[in-house]
């Protein structure tokens, strides 16, 4: 439903690692955290085949470009990245990249992890999970919804660490 | 006018196709009155609508934001990337 023309963060095909390091820029970058989320074959109990990614491209994209610059402010980094896959996906594929290089390791861990959370938690992306009994189910996200009765919130301007249960039904944790 | 709501994640499932389309009368004013005439229209859109977020383009919209001109909402269920 969407035009797949001028993406950075999302893509259909298998995710090129090496092209997102950036290894011969930033030398005053003695840190480097990569996070790469992949497809396991299993999910709350249940034996998982595959997996299908659906986004709303648009927001997604502008979602993303956003946590990227906050984290390069927030933990003063040099440079990060994320892209996510979409589409069709089998167990073991890379389904999210996350990159952050700072002068020290403390801040590029930390970056890594916060970039992947806030993209969990805000992008508007969905995961169909694939049962091997044939069944398949959306797994339950984040409300992005700002005027939720329910407390959740969309906030571009987050001050706390990210929890992976920042909102009561955000347990679709898949990587 | 027409109402045409765009639907993701589990919505297009419940909805049985991505794009519904409703022809009304009288113009809502708000967000919010649109999507009670799309509960009405599709009942089992209707458990799931509270915790979707409503958007034009790229901007996320209140539900007592006014509809815009163009009568047409993208709907976003609860998000689940990574």
């Amino acid at each position: 439903m969407t035009d797949s023309s001028n993406r950075t963060h999302l893509t259909e095909q298998p995710i090129a690692i090496d092209e997102l390091l950036a290894l011969d820029h930033y030398p005053e970058c003695g840190g480097l955290a990569l996070f790469a989320g992949t497809v396991r074959d299993h999910h709350q109990g249940l034996p998982v085949e595959s997996l299908r990614y659906t986004a709303y491209a648009p927001l997604a994209e502008k979602r993303i470009a956003e946590i990227e610059q906050q984290t390069r402010e927030r933990f003063g980094l040099s440079y990060c990245r994320v892209v996510h896959r979409l589409g069709a996906l089998r167990i073991g594929d890379v389904a999210i990249v996350c990159v952050a290089r700072a002068a020290h390791r403390a801040e590029a861990f930390e970056a890594c992890r916060y970039l992947v959370d806030e993209v969990k938690h805000q992008a508007p992306i969905w995961k169909e999970e694939f049962y091997t009994d044939g069944s398949s189910a959306y797994v339950q996200g984040c409300c992005i919804r700002p005027d939720s009765q329910s407390g959740d919130q969309y906030d571009v301007h987050v001050d706390s660490h990210p929890d992976h249960h920042r909102v009561p039904h955000c347990d679709g944790d898949h990587s | 006018m027409n109402l045409s709501f765009e639907l993701y994640g589990e919505l297009i499932a419940l909805a049985g196709g991505e794009r519904i389309t409703l022809a009304t009368a009288t113009a809502p004013a708000t967000v919010a009155e649109a999507l009670v005439l799309l509960a009405d229209q599709c009942p089992a859109l209707q458990p799931r609508l509270d915790q979707c977020a409503a958007v034009r383009d790229t901007d996320i919209l209140l539900r007592s934001d006014p509809l815009p001109e163009t009568g047409h909402l993208v709907l976003l269920p609860p998000v689940a990337g990574g």
